[in-house]
């Protein structure tokens, strides 16, 4: 099984950064700055549209804008999305797929799901299928204790997972 | 000493409240809010810490420092827990050393075997407290993360500092000295749980990163994760070395600092700030690793003298960079032993025999106004002293003049018109009591970066910064408004903005009647500059101009520090009375947190100017053309003296050009690269009768001398500078000269002996207390009050107080005891764009370089980390004419051109070039005109028209 590699820090600039560029995205950014009495205080809010509108992960050049959009500084932009699961530093597949690995899946089978889905993509949890469609990570409490073992795909949830059903419904979605 | 001189009293304190506790068993009494650790270290108990620094900001994380107080639920972290009265506390109970101890062999387990900070400098506090605790981790080896397996990166990026996560305790020191102390903001966290980091910008390598290698962060690393690199030898235990206190030989800031020095090897090994200071420890690039160019191989070691093989004098010798192969900043200097073949070196007596020989027969030949000398303001007051003294006394001439010329002399101009004063009305910290704070025509954190910590400080703290600058400065990241006046328009903008205060009634009428004169003449001028008259000429929408005077006008105290950008100029002493006027008007001078503050460029510009290396005016700015000013300087040098005020600086050069300068002395300055069109410089130096330079390297000018006399450089001698606060400060030797290299006084006093006038010194303080017996700012004091933090001058009680903190708060030491208002109307820069020229070019300074280069060219580190000459332009202006980014172009002024690579950026405007004149191998000053301000002398380097094309 292949170790999934992160791109080095260092090396993450020279990748492409793609989406509507920066200009093109005040028009959604400006309203969200002007509910809060501090520009710094978008930062969360500012980021996750920077990411989604920019493939689903924040480029280095995409910290920059956004620390001087906020005049904040890019160590304290990289410390908040490296702190939050949600905020991506490294390129990511056209969805991202989050397995729930707390207590409650655990006791259900999430192991043997993770197993499968690792099995079958070829990938470790984290990494992003060859095809670049998925990237599968585990996660914390999805809070879908009710239907465990559950996933997230994006904003989807699937719940009562089986190893079996946990690979169908990847694959089983448009593609 | 005029009443204005008076010493500020210092604020009444509210009473301070205070706590007693006992700490393991003994009695304290401590001001409320000190907290525990504090209190412990007043009994002289020290515990152990991590995470803390008495200059940052305490947060409590390492847990190192926990003492138990009784009644408390857990162990407190003593650095963060305030004292209260009644506390009992144990520093050294066995459960607070259990739990020290474990904490420590959880922290050592993941330490790589030996500290790298115990390899360089032997302070590696993390392994100190291992050793006394006796702390083995080895039984923890097992449990935690196999750091001997995949051990945490290293990152040798950076030039300065070596960086090991493996070692990082992420105590946060080194992001609060970044953030808090430096205000730089590079280093934060990645990650989060075990897998934290430090790290930098976007967690790149420290390199790559904005970190403009200042070294605050290695400076206070507990541990072995951040470490300098060795600079000269390698880094030995700094209780192997010797501790010099002395000042930094670069700008004017003039940062305390302290040498480590192995003196058997004669290197300065490391550099540290000291505190208390003005500084207050903070040191910037230059400060911390700037100083080996004083054991550069370059350095001169003996009297040396002109071939006659050597005559005529041809140009330059090549810099002989490989500028096609990629190469940067392949060295500049390849044919240093080129240079140096046109000499021949001599014995001292032969030397300065020949130097006195010719001066006199060039004085008794051709007549004093045909001698002239440039001092420099890199010089101590003594040197200076000793050179306008020689120059006046000896070659019997007033042409005596310095670097100041090229720098702030119309800012002083403007100062002695105005408010009778040339000096600073109070110092650079004081921005912590202003409200508001304009920054213009300064770029500070290249400039004068230690000061620039201070500004960023109290912008943080919420002074609203006012930036206002042609060429965007990264000091407006900080700033309330930054403001990007067209280039030469400044005028324009402060009428305007005056116009508004007047209009709205904003000005402090009180002030204006009780303070000033000729206030109706202001009134009259601005009046005509509404903001729609000057909007068009300065490029700023009327409504803010609007709203930058409200500002100001609301401001209960607004100090105003500028730079070369106003001063630079055919109207620099335009500029620089308009911002006086903007301070007078709005009575903001004579306060805490007011005032007017002109940023001096070189260690020494005040203390140079203090000592009268100044064409028209004597130590402590006394008229040459007063009778009885000079008759008490005749008293005390036994001469006659010229009543006539002597040349400029390009007065001189013009003079030498036109031959009626024919004999020139050189100390420490290099008008080759330093002074306005400068190949009109180089030539008219070719032509003079006799030249001699006193140096520590063959610098450009140095090449065409007839004789080069070897001096010692900062690190070697004994001397006082005063710097662009008044400070007075004592440096002090660390280094034996080389070879045969002769202290500057020393020389000085030998040449004007060997001229027949004999000199009274013992030593060097013996100059030092003539210069303070004629110098009424500098009365009273004397070497042994110049050490720790100096003394800012005037300084009434040396022995109990710092000085004087804030001028003119009663008065202005003018013959009416009042400033006076000198309108300025708007004067076009001299050379203006044209279809031939269509660039404004722009001149000035990079963080790295000083000056000439001549010293930081040869610092390792600095050469490193900007080694090569460059310009920058407006991304759009290259594209639009298809240069690439990083292109080699040729910039062509009316008087020459020279082939640099360009930088594309944003920070200059649209139509403008700015190019740093410290390198030879592309020197800006060959493009700049020698035009001058007709009341400052001061030549125009920050405009001319200049044309561009790829190359």
């Amino acid at each position: 099984m292949t170790t999934t590699k992160r791109v080095d820090p260092a090396e993450l600039a020279k990748l492409p950064c793609t989406g509507p560029s920066f200009d093109d995205l005040r028009g959604k950014l400006d309203p969200i700055v002007a509910r809060y009495p501090q520009r710094a205080a978008a930062l969360l809010p500012v980021l996750w549209v920077v990411q989604r509108a920019r493939a689903g992960w924040l480029h280095p050049k995409s910290i920059r804008e956004v620390a001087e959009y906020l005049a904040v500084p890019q160590a304290h932009v990289e410390g908040v999305i490296t702190f939050y699961t949600m905020f991506k530093d490294q390129p990511v597949g056209r969805d991202v797929v989050v397995v729930c690995k707390t207590l409650s899946c655990r006791l259900r089978g999430a192991q043997e799901v993770m197993d499968a889905l690792e099995d079958h993509f070829g990938i470790d949890m984290g990494g992003t299928t060859k095809d670049g469609r998925y990237t599968i990570e585990t996660g914390e409490c999805l809070g879908l204790c009710d239907m465990a073992p559950c996933m997230t795909i994006d904003e989807e949830r699937h719940g009562n997972l089986t190893p079996e059903s946990a690979v169908k419904t990847l694959e089983g979605r448009p593609r | 000493m005029t009443a204005a001189l008076r010493e500020t009293p210092a604020p009444t304190n509210p009473p301070t409240k205070t706590v007693t506790l006992e700490i393991d068993g003994r009695t304290v009494t401590v001001p409320e809010g000190t907290s525990v650790y504090d209190a412990a270290k007043s009994l002289q108990i020290d515990v152990p810490v991590l995470c803390h620094d008495p200059r940052l900001r305490p947060v409590g994380v390492c847990r190192m420092c926990v003492v138990e107080i009784e009644g408390a639920r857990t162990l407190q972290a003593s650095c963060v827990r305030p004292a209260e009265s009644g506390m009992k506390v144990k520093t050294g109970s066995a459960v607070v050393v259990r739990n020290r101890k474990m904490l420590c062999e959880l922290l050592m387990a993941d330490q790589r075997p030996a500290s790298a900070r115990d390899a360089t400098t032997g302070d590696d506090q993390l392994f100190a407290i291992a050793r006394d605790l006796g702390a083995d981790a080895s039984r923890l080896k097992s449990v935690t993360a196999p750091a001997a397996v995949h051990p945490r990166k290293r990152d040798n990026s950076s030039h300065v500092i070596a960086v090991d996560h493996q070692a990082c305790i992420l105590c946060d020191r080194c992001i609060r000295a970044c953030d808090d102390v430096q205000g730089n903001h590079v280093i934060g966290r990645s990650g989060k749980g075990y897998g934290t980091t430090i790290s930098f910008d976007t967690d790149v390598p420290m390199g790559t990163s904005t970190c403009v290698e200042c070294g605050e962060c290695a400076s206070v690393c507990p541990t072995g994760a951040l470490t300098n690199k060795p600079v000269t030898i390698a880094m030995t235990p700094r209780n192997t070395l010797k501790q010099v206190e002395s000042v930094c030989p670069y700008c004017g800031v003039g940062c305390a600092l302290k040498l480590h020095v192995d003196t058997a090897a004669n290197r300065v090994v490391m550099s540290e700030g000291r505190s208390p200071s003005g500084n207050d420890a903070r040191l910037c690039v230059k400060g911390r690793y700037g100083f080996d160019y004083a054991s550069h191989p370059h350095r001169l070691t003996k009297p040396l003298i002109r071939k006659e093989t050597a005559y005529p004098k041809g140009p330059l010798t090549a810099t002989g960079r490989r500028e096609d192969d990629g190469t940067r900043g392949a060295d500049v200097y390849p044919d240093y032993a080129q240079a140096l073949s046109a000499f021949r070196e001599a014995t001292w007596d032969e030397a300065l025999d020949l130097v006195a020989r010719r001066l006199r027969e060039a004085r008794d030949r051709f007549g004093s106004p045909a001698m002239a000398g440039f001092g420099s303001a890199k010089c101590s007051n003594e040197e200076a002293y000793l050179f306008q003294k020689m120059v006046r006394s000896v070659f019997g001439t007033n042409n005596v003049d310095h670097c100041t010329r090229l720098c702030h002399a119309s800012s002083v101009a403007a100062l002695l018109e105005c408010v009778g004063s040339g000096a600073v009305s109070t110092i650079y910290r004081d921005i912590e009591n202003s409200d508001v704070a304009i920054l213009t025509g300064t770029n500070t954190t290249s400039n004068h970066p230690v000061a620039a910590t201070f500004f960023k400080e109290a912008a943080r703290k919420g002074t609203k910064l006012i930036v206002i600058d042609v060429r965007r400065p990264d000091i407006a990241d900080h700033a309330w408004q930054y403001v990007q006046i067209l280039p030469g328009s400044d005028v324009s903008f402060y009428n305007a903005v005056m116009h508004v205060i007047l209009e709205e009634g904003l000005e402090d009428r009180a002030y204006i009647e009780k303070f000033t004169e000729n206030f109706e003449a202001l009134r009259e001028v601005v009046k005509r500059y509404t903001p729609e008259v000057a909007s068009p000429i300065c490029g700023i929408e009327p409504d803010r101009i609007r709203l930058i005077a409200r500002t100001i006008g609301a401001a209960k105290a607004m100090l105003v520090f500028w730079g070369m950008g106003i001063s630079q100029h055919v109207h620099g002493t335009d500029n620089a009375r308009c911002l006086i006027s903007l301070c007078l008007v709005t009575g903001n001078v004579g306060r805490p947190g007011t005032g007017l503050h002109p940023l001096r460029g070189q260690n020494n510009v005040q203390g140079a100017s203090d000592a009268g290396l100044i064409p028209m005016m004597y130590p402590d700015y006394q008229p040459v053309a007063n009778d009885a000013t000079r008759e008490k300087f005749q008293k005390a040098w036994g001469t006659t003296l010229d009543p006539n005020p002597g040349k400029t600086v390009v007065e001189i050069s013009h003079a030498v050009e036109k031959g009626t300068v024919l004999a020139m002395y050189v100390m420490g300055e290099n008008p080759f690269l330093s002074d306005p069109n400068v190949q009109r410089v180089r030539d008219a130096f070719c032509k003079l009768d006799f030249l001699v330079v006193q140096d520590i390297f063959l610098t450009e000018t140095a090449e065409v001398a007839d004789v080069v006399l070897p001096s010692t450089s900062y690190f070697e001698k004994t001397g006082t500078y005063t710097n662009t606060d008044r400070r007075v400060q004592l440096g002090r030797p660390a280094l034996d000269p080389p070879g045969e290299a002769r202290l500057d006084w020393r020389i000085l006093v030998d040449v004007m002996e060997r001229m027949g006038a004999k000199q009274p010194y013992r030593g060097i303080e013996d100059v030092f207390d003539e210069f303070v017996r004629l110098n009424n700012s500098y009365a009273n004091l004397a070497y042994r009050h110049l050490g720790g933090a100096g003394k800012l001058w005037p300084c009434p009680d040396p022995e109990n107080s710092e000085g004087t903190v804030v001028l003119f708060g009663d008065g202005f030491p003018t013959k009416s005891g009042r400033a006076k208002f000198s309108p300025a109307e708007v004067i076009p820069p001299a050379e203006l764009p044209s279809a031939e020229f269509p660039f404004v070019l722009n001149t000035g300074r990079t963080l790295q370089h000083w000056h000439t280069g001549s010293m930081t060219r040869r610092a390792k580190m600095l050469d490193a980390i900007e080694p090569e000459a460059y310009c920058e332009m407006n991304a759009a202006d290259l594209v639009r004419l298809g240069i690439a980014d990083d292109a080699f172009v040729r910039l062509s002024t009316r008087r020459n051109s020279i082939r640099v690579r360009v930088r594309a950026t944003h920070k200059v405007q649209l139509g403008g070039v700015f190019i740093p004149f410290h390198f030879r191998e592309a020197a800006a000053n060959l493009l700049t005109n020698d035009v001058i301000d007709p009341k400052g002398k001061i030549p125009e380097f920050k405009f001319c028209a200049v044309n561009v094309e790829a190359a």
